[in-house]
């Protein structure tokens, strides 16, 4: 069955440049929010596969958004991946901590994406 | 067309979508340069100059920009932890920002941009 993956992400040019990569590449199918509110909506109702969720956004960043997503019957089951800036190994145990299934850092090579949200995630 | 040069061909074609905002990046942090060295730099102009930077450094490796990338990153660092208060860092910002400024408007849009494809 298609894989469908809720990316939230502020930034325009990150948003588009990740959903094409995991679509043509993957096949899989993308929905995006620019907001971490926005993002909680369409995951409630989308209940995608996993998220792909930024960490430094305006007013909700990630781990807030994530939190919300936790404290929510219908996403608190939902895996999430953390991306971030290149950062410290004590930083992705931190993120890892509050409930992350994993980050992937930005910058990301958009051909191999994929693979690592899969291996993440178990999908193999 | 297989997948990699689907891909290439997309993401060239969302370079060129993004290139007036990466520019506009560029420009932000150039304007908060010039207003350090007048001793006019706001708060509120060196945080959106952060912002960009972090931003660059985020998006130009992921359009194989890595140098570039990594230039935007040490902008992000300087702007943060030392600018102005080192005599030298203005120098180094200047170069720093020449250097993103050519790699982001040298991009080709051929298969060559995707360096790593």
């Amino acid at each position: 069955m298609r894989k469908h993956i809720l990316l939230i992400d502020d930034e325009d040019d990150i948003r588009e440049v990740t959903a094409v990569s995991l679509e043509t590449v993957a096949g899989w199918e993308v929905s995006s929010a620019s907001s971490g509110p926005a993002g909680i909506e369409l995951a409630k109702k989308a209940r995608p596969d996993a998220i792909l969720l930024d960490v430094m956004m305006p007013e909700h960043d990630g781990p807030a958004t994530l939190r919300l997503l936790r404290n929510d019957e219908a996403t608190a089951g939902i895996p999430v991946i953390f991306l971030t800036a290149k950062i410290q190994s004590i930083e992705r145990e931190r993120l890892q901590a509050i409930g992350a299934a994993g980050t992937l850092a930005k910058p990301f090579n958009p051909l191999t994406l994929a693979n690592q949200v899969s291996e993440i995630l178990g999908w193999r | 067309m297989t997948s990699p040069e689907k891909l290439s061909q997309k993401i060239n074609d969302l370079w060129q979508k993004h290139l007036p905002l990466m520019q506009s990046r560029i420009e932000t942090i150039r304007r908060a340069v010039d207003a350090a060295r007048n001793n006019r730099l706001t708060q509120d102009l060196r945080a959106e100059a952060v912002q960009s930077a972090h931003k660059l450094a985020g998006a130009l490796g992921t359009f194989s920009l890595e140098c570039a990338s990594d230039d935007a990153l040490e902008i992000e660092r300087l702007l943060t932890n030392q600018f102005p208060a080192e005599d030298d860092a203005g120098a180094i910002l200047d170069e720093l920002l020449e250097r993103v400024n050519q790699a982001i408007n040298g991009r080709g849009t051929g298969s060559d941009a995707m360096e790593r494809a």
